[in-house]
């Protein structure tokens, strides 16, 4: 072994992390604990941020656990997402154990979520058995965005995943491993009630609520809204690609949907470039692009009113450049119509 | 220099939400709970319309 292989492989060794951008996911990460470190020290010392009524309190709350809900939902469903897909550490048990300290603030096991998103999400998109998203109507559409944001998270979630562990879906010690994960959550996740319950309750299982059922539930519904499973025809109808600058800047790039669900293992720094690559795919394919982001897409399905549901109009969005009419919207509006293409979209 | 300007600025980009969180959250100090609490809804509204 020539000198510089040997001096290569021994920095090789000391690095931490997997991949150097990396350091953006475990910055990330610190900011939110930093946040909740503020809000609860600015709750036991009211006087300091001029909290003098009850109605200052609530304020309080209000403007704290929505910022706190809505960066936990980002840290859980993109950042901590991104480590389930390719682990941000080099070393085995730090994986794990920073793997448990960076979920537990957003109200989850890490095992747990993992399974939700791996196992049950990314093998199965779009079809029956990934109940991670939202119901679907005769004609293929999602039920409507409130629906999955105020009964998905915990409730179906908790169902879900108590039959999957009880019935060895992922594995089999996976019912082993839950309790085990389900344990070490419990004494992390407990830690705030000690300190104070009622802010616990407030800047703690408040924010988590945000956090899971808008943040993310949002996040979610908008990822795949007008999809289908992936078959031979339609290799890229299974999600929506966003391409707004801000929002994949901010969000580490899960804009790049389509692209990260069929190639889950390129890093989420490196999805821009490999989305140039994947365009004329793209494009030929049909696929769902559309220049905004989430947060825009949300508030466009969120909308009803008696011209018609936002629904239609996201699905009806494409951005400059790519296919004038998805395939996946094509079949759905030919699915309502009652075309026999509509069932056969049904089947998959 | 620039390469640290660079670094820096894909640093506080990437890390913009929990940093506006910090700065809201702590800012109660400053101004009080009423205009931390606009100041999350305005800012909201500004991440749906361009993000």
């Amino acid at each position: 072994m020539s000198e510089a292989v040997a001096q290569k492989y021994k920095m090789g060794k000391k690095r931490l992390l997997a991949h150097p951008q990396d350091i953006h996911c475990i910055a990330y990460h610190i900011f939110c604990l930093i946040a909740y470190g503020c809000a609860f020290w600015l709750w036991l010392n009211p006087e300091l941020a001029k909290i003098e009524t009850i109605w200052d309190r609530a304020a309080f709350v209000g403007g704290a656990a929505y910022m706190l809900g809505w960066i936990s939902g980002v840290d859980v469903g993109v950042n901590f997402h991104n480590h389930t897909h390719r682990r941000v550490f080099r070393s085995k048990n730090w994986n794990k154990w920073f793997g448990r300290i960076w979920t537990f603030s957003g109200g989850w096991p890490s095992f747990f979520w993992n399974h939700s998103h791996v196992v049950v999400h990314h093998a199965n998109v779009m079809r029956d058995n990934d109940w991670t998203l939202p119901k679907k109507k005769a004609d293929g559409s999602f039920e409507s965005i409130y629906s999955y944001v105020f009964f998905h998270w915990p409730w179906r979630y908790a169902v879900h995943l108590y039959q999957d562990f009880t019935t060895g879906r992922g594995g089999r010690h996976v019912g082993r491993t839950a309790l085990k994960e389900l344990a070490i959550f419990l004494v992390l996740w407990s830690i705030p009630f000690f300190i104070d319950w009622k802010m616990a309750l407030a800047l703690w299982v408040l924010p988590q609520w945000i956090g899971n059922a808008v943040t993310m539930g949002s996040g979610m519904y908008v990822q795949h809204a007008g999809g289908m499973p992936k078959s031979k025809d339609r290799p890229m109808s299974h999600s929506t690609t966003y391409l707004s600058k801000f929002f994949n800047l901010t969000m580490f790039n899960i804009g790049y949907h389509i692209e990260h669900h069929d190639y889950p293992h390129v890093h989420w720094s490196e999805l821009p470039a490999f989305h140039e690559k994947m365009k004329p795919k793209l494009i030929e394919s049909g696929a769902h692009v559309v220049p905004y982001g989430y947060y825009k897409a949300a508030a466009i399905v969120a909308q009803v009113s008696k011209q018609g549901r936002g629904y239609d109009q996201f699905v009806n969005d494409q951005a400059p450049g790519f296919a004038e009419e998805p395939v996946a919207r094509t079949d759905e509006r030919k699915a309502r119509e009652g075309g026999a293409v509509g069932a056969e979209a049904q089947l998959g | 220099m620039r390469a640290l300007i660079t670094q820096t600025g894909w640093f506080v980009g990437r890390s913009l939400l929990p940093i506006s969180a910090i700065v809201i959250i702590l800012g109660t100090i400053l101004w009080g709970p009423w205009v931390s609490l606009v100041l999350t809804v305005v800012w909201w509204k500004v991440v749906t319309k361009i993000g």
